[in-house]
């Protein structure tokens, strides 16, 4: 078990290191001068004193090779500092630390939606013994996965706000504020769970196990839940700990549509004016986020399946 | 005496998209108290369906049409769900026919066979736990008390198979079904585990329901036999009148196939075992990496220093229970596989680490015919590409001899013309064979490596192919190494034999001597598991 | 073929209780066409819708005779009606003109996404399953990393480096979806090479590279190009949210995205403007993603 938890960490500091380095690559290595870009604060405004742009060239350390400059960036990563923002000046972690909160209250709501909507109807469709029922309902992922974004907010914005007046359509104001964007930004991440959970179900209700309890005389719901729903959680698990890096780069459309701030906001912000240390902060942070509800989720899988842990230990027969 | 169970005139229909099929059409079929009955059938002939119907358990897609299935003077067809779940494991047990994913593999085994008793309301929480350790003892599993704890993914097939009966015998139900609850497991463990199902049975003095393809088995173990084909019980009788003075057509075929029960009757004539060697094997080993446990490497030897030759001309085989090495060996033969140590020859050059022209020489001259026909075939050629590839891959002839010569191997494997353009899909089991056998000797080749190439296949197609590989050989002299787990098999087929356990050969043997004074302790016990050995004394 | 997309399975549980007719009952393909079309009315639909589209990219004035950008000051704020279907918008265009004429920004943009992603992922995947070794542990590393990195970020970041314009946002996209392309691609030939039938050509003496082109390939292309199936939909709503983000074309050219964002601004007194061309967007995305389940093993159970 020790040993499975090591490596999981090493290879979590491993693919966060990586990231960096793509994100590095991306950004520094692309054409299009950054220096100018940055000094400029955009692409539409009148370009810069050459003499300015050499010595902030200097500043930045654009003027080494490129090697040193990714050597001495990632040193100073590795310590918790990504640069300063070029837009504000101020540091970047920071300008994450502080747009982080609402977008992470945003996030756990949404995926607290998501995950009871999502097992909710892929639990409710696959137990129910009417047919059409079942097919209506196993209908609805596909349509939630299919559904702009952006699109289903507005349309939320125009039916429960201003038609209805039940709910605030814009700002951070409180609970009721929070309503909206979490509901949008649930509504494709509960169909994907809901896919992959429905379809794990029925792979499960038609595997030989469940016919042995059938056989015991088992009624359909312990069936449901003792033996299919424990045996399709594994892969819908999985679909939660993947979902999370969508749920919060969907902040980022959801935000902008409902006017509220936080991370999303940022980051649209920092790519307007080409903020490049700042979007690298962002990308590499959505990595760690990743990376760390994945490392906790393979943390969770040998409780539900004694199978795992065992895999490094010995080869089934 | 009253029928415990009593059948009449069942039908049974799947619904699919072709419209209505018939699974059971006007079945009637008894079972007594006490009594042991078995329902012989190859696939699809409606047996697997029979016992399904009889627990509720058909697939959604399935319909009862007609007549009545009476358990203990009570209506099971056409009953409801509830009806139907009291009887379930309460009344009638089931053993199912994969032991290896038939548990669920998230749950203790202790638990599951709780589950049996705890769905009745038979014991609490408590005693169930200690009630399922008394029942896995009963089935005949060692350490109970610790494999309760364990996961089925711990435990071998044998070991989960016997969790399985415990759970079928756990409400004392008086009849136990079983779906071919050994076809899964090798020989030796599927005769303990019939031996202690049959004794449980008797003790407990309920009935069983056998479903099996296997006529040795049925012979062996049931006091009535009903045979099926396509769906209807074509002879049904007490075991020893059907086995002695079968009277309808099929059953006779299928005595006649049933390698297990037909002692004297070989495919092959035998060869003198005089040629010279063809291959040669001396000492050669094989490991493999085991996964790494706390940084030290380790290996298992899954072939350990076997020799063997292979005459010209002659079938050679080499017998084992999986893990034994069998299918290891025939991959070094075939340089699938590197030899960790020894020698092979071949024709007398050295092909031990044979790479480039020489290899390519070795695989124009050895080929093989692979257990799953299916499998081995390119799902999306045609079976003229598919017979022509091995003369493509060596540049032999233009695309019209080649077509040729396809037309003319297929013609020898005894399949239409027709089917040259067909591809694998629209095949039946026994044709994909052929077409994998036609395949095999596009290039004329001095041996050819049939890895279990029957035992994927229903008896009476078995002995079809094992008449055709026969033929083969009388007609172009190939040399084959016959890999099966099956000793009924070989006993029609080989010139020499040599048992394999645990990665040795224990005994090397011309057929004859084998099968009539087996000098290895472990030859005997091979063929002693045989089914049907004691319905037909040797 | 392996399963793609998760959904109701059709299961066929006859199959494995019923021995398989041998084939000889091959019914005219044409027939079994239509027969499989008749009984999906949704899957129809689909394939109009998809038809649609491509139609109002190529030949937009089969639709409309309308100019998408001359506005006309008096008929601002029309709602949905005989002249307007979609209604107009705030300058007086018509928005079904403006929504046909997106189309074709919109289809190349994704047309371009899935293009990319296709092709880098599939050639990075070919190598890592074929190659192995180092070559794969390398490829598939960076694969990791690149799942890691949420989809819209990393397309962001690549917009920071690139600029704006449809044909960059549609290559940022792209790259966003190698991952996985790749991720299938190698899964795929790993799977095919290590099927008996390649060890049986070997066996036959083909060598490496007609394995690979003659039954590697063929056989491993399948669930690829299903996923590029539903990468079309993934790459429509990817596109359009960068749009609607304003990293799209510019402002008078109808995206869909932009559309979409330019009518947020009258959510309260013209509805039509937000609604309708979301509504084309969902519809395409629908559309497609039915389509590549078809693709996926529907078509294939039922022969």
């Amino acid at each position: 078990m020790r040993r499975y938890v090591l490596r999981r960490l090493a290879q979590a500091v491993a693919v966060l290191w990586a990231a960096y380095t793509v994100s590095f690559l991306v950004l520094d290595l692309l054409p299009g001068d950054p220096v100018s870009a940055m000094a400029g604060g955009g692409l539409d405004q009148a370009p810069l004193d050459p003499a300015v742009l050499a010595r902030m060239r200097h500043e930045y350390g654009f003027d080494q090779p490129v090697w040193l400059q990714y050597l001495e960036y990632l040193g100073r990563a590795a310590r918790g500092d990504f640069g300063h923002s070029v837009a504000t000046g101020r540091p970047v972690t920071t300008v994450i630390a502080e747009a982080l909160p609402p977008t992470l209250a945003l996030t756990a709501a949404a995926l607290l939606l998501a995950v009871v909507f999502g097992a909710g109807l892929a639990s409710y469709a696959t137990y129910t013994p009417r047919r059409w029922l079942r097919q209506a309902l196993l209908s609805l992922p596909g349509l939630g996965v299919s559904l702009p974004t952006f699109w289903v907010g507005l349309i939320l914005v125009q039916l429960l706000s201003f038609r209805l007046r039940l709910l605030p359509a814009f700002g951070n104001d409180g609970l009721r504020g929070l309503v909206l964007p979490a509901l949008t930004l649930a509504v494709p991440t509960s169909a994907l769970i809901a896919q992959v959970l429905a379809k794990s179900l029925l792979t499960a209700l038609d595997e030989p196990y469940v016919e042995t309890a059938r056989a015991k005389g088992a009624g359909p719901a312990r069936i449901h839940l003792r033996h299919a729903l424990r045996n399709a959680a594994l892969p819908a698990l999985t679909v939660v700990g993947l979902v999370v890096g969508n749920l919060l780069a969907g902040s980022v459309v959801v935000e902008s549509v409902f006017s509220r701030n936080g991370l999303g906001r940022a980051t649209v912000n920092a790519v307007t004016v080409q903020d490049i240390p700042l979007v690298q902060g962002v990308v590499v942070f959505g990595a760690a986020a990743f990376v760390l509800v994945n490392l906790a989720v393979d943390l969770i899988y040998p409780l539900l399946d004694p199978r795992i842990v065992a895999a490094g230990r010995r080869s089934p027969a | 005496m009253s029928e415990l169970l009593d059948i009449r005139g069942l039908r049974v229909s799947y619904g699919t998209r072709g419209g209505a099929i018939t699974a059971v059409d006007n079945l009637d079929l008894a079972v007594r108290p006490g009594e042991v009955v078995a329902v012989v059938g190859e696939s699809g002939s409606g047996k697997s369906t029979t016992a399904h119907a009889v627990i509720g358990l058909l697939p959604p897609n399935a319909r009862v049409d007609g007549g009545s299935i009476r358990f203990e003077g009570r209506e099971l067809a056409g009953a409801s769900d509830r009806e139907l779940r009291a009887v379930r494991g309460a009344r009638i047990g089931l053993v199912p026919q994969d032991p290896t994913v038939s548990l669920n593999p998230v749950t203790r085994i202790g638990d599951q066979v709780a589950e049996a008793l705890r769905v009745h309301g038979l014991a609490d929480r408590r005693s169930a736990t200690v009630e399922a350790v008394e029942l896995l003892e009963r089935a005949g599993l060692p350490d109970p008390a610790v494999r309760a704890r364990q996961y089925p993914y711990e435990l071998s097939g044998g070991m989960r198979q016997r969790a399985l009966i415990a759970v079928a015998i756990a409400a004392r139900p008086r009849l136990i079904i079983a779906d071919e609850p050994t076809s899964a497991l090798d020989v030796t463990v599927q005769r303990r585990i019939l031996d202690h199902l049959d004794a449980l049975v008797r003790e407990s003095g309920a009935a069983m329901l056998l479903i099996t393809h296997d006529l040795g088995i049925a012979a062996d173990r049931a006091h009535r036999v009903v045979v099926m084909s396509q769906g209807r019980a074509v002879e049904a009788g007490p075991t020893r009148t059907v086995l002695d003075v079968p009277r309808h057509p099929y059953t006779r075929g299928l005595l006649a196939a049933a390698p297990s029960l037909s002692v004297t009757d070989r495919v092959a004539p035998k060869h003198l075992p005089d040629g010279a060697a063809l291959v040669t094997v001396e000492g050669v080993s094989k490991e493999f990496p085991l996964p790494r446990v706390n940084g030290g490497s380790r290996t298992v030897r899954a072939v350990d220093e076997v020799s063997f030759d292979i005459r010209r001309g002659e079938t050679f085989a080499l017998v084992g229970e999986s893990g034994s090495g069998k299918s290891t060996t025939a991959r070094l033969v075939l340089r699938l596989t590197e030899p960790t140590a020894g020698r092979i020859t071949f024709a007398g050059a050295d092909v031990t680490h044979a790479r480039g022209p020489a290899l390519r020489a070795l695989r124009r001259r050895a080929q093989l015919i692979y257990q799953n026909p299916y499998a081995s075939l390119d799902p999306r050629f045609t079976v003229a590409k598919i017979v022509t590839e091995p003369l493509r891959a060596f540049g032999v002839g233009d695309r019209a001899s080649r077509l040729a010569r396809a037309r003319d191997l297929v013609d020898r494997v005894a399949l239409p013309s027709s089917a040259l353009d067909r591809r694998p899909a629209q095949l039946s089991g026994g044709q994909r064979q052929r077409v994998a056998i036609a395949r095999s000797l596009a290039l004329s080749p001095d041996l050819v490596v049939c890895d279990e190439p029957v035992s994927a296949l229903d008896v009476s197609v078995q002995d079809q192919v094992l008449r055709l590989l026969a033929q083969l050989q009388a007609d172009t002299g190939v040399a084959y190494l016959f890999i099966s787990h099956d000793l009924a098999v070989v006993r029609q087929i080989a010139d020499r034999v040599a048992v394999m356990k645990d990665g040795r050969i224990v005994e090397t043997a011309t057929a004859a001597q084998l099968f009539d004074s087996p000098r290895h302790e472990y030859t005997r016990e091979l063929l002693d598991a045989i089914p049907g050995r004691r319905a037909t004394p040797l | 073929m392996t399963q793609l997309i998760a959904g109701p399975l059709e299961r066929d549980p006859a199959a494995e209780h019923l021995s398989r007719p041998d084939g000889h009952a091959d019914r005219a393909p044409r027939a079994r066409l239509i027969r499989f079309l008749v009984r999906r009315p949704g899957l129809v639909l689909s394939v109009l819708v998809v038809v649609l589209v491509f139609l109002a990219a190529f030949w937009p004035h089969l639709f409309t005779g309308r100019d998408p950008l001359l506005g006309v000051p008096a008929e601002r704020f029309r709602a949905p009606g005989g002249a307007h279907p979609f209604g107009t918008d705030e300058l007086g265009r018509d928005v079904l003109a403006r929504v046909v004429h997106g189309a074709a920004l919109s289809l190349k943009a994704t047309l371009i996404a899935v293009a990319v992603a296709f092709a880098v992922g599939g050639a990075v995947g070919l190598v890592a399953g074929f190659v192995g070794r180092w070559v794969e542990d390398a490829l598939m590393r960076l694969v990791d990393v690149l799942l890691a990195i949420p989809a819209l970020f990393l397309s962001l970041a690549l917009v920071t480096a690139l600029g704006y314009g449809t044909v960059k946002v549609a290559v940022a996209v792209g790259i966003a979806s190698v991952a996985s392309f790749a991720r299938v691609m190698r899964a795929e030939v790993l799977r095919v090479r290590q099927a008996v039938y390649v060890e049986a050509a070997r066996l036959s003496g083909a060598r490496w590279y007609a394995v690979l082109l003659r039954h590697v390939l063929p056989n491993a292309i399948g669930p690829v190009a299903v996923l590029a199936a539903l990468d079309v939909g993934t790459a429509v709503l990817a596109v359009s949210s960068l749009s609607f983000l304003g990293y799209g074309a510019a402002p008078p050219a109808p995206e869909w995205g932009t559309l979409i964002s330019s009518g947020r601004n009258y959510l309260a007194n013209a509805w039509w403007l937000s609604t309708l061309p979301g509504l084309t967007v969902a519809a395409t995305v629908l559309a497609t993603n039915r389509i590549a389940r078809a693709l996926d093993g529907e078509w294939a159970r039922h022969r």
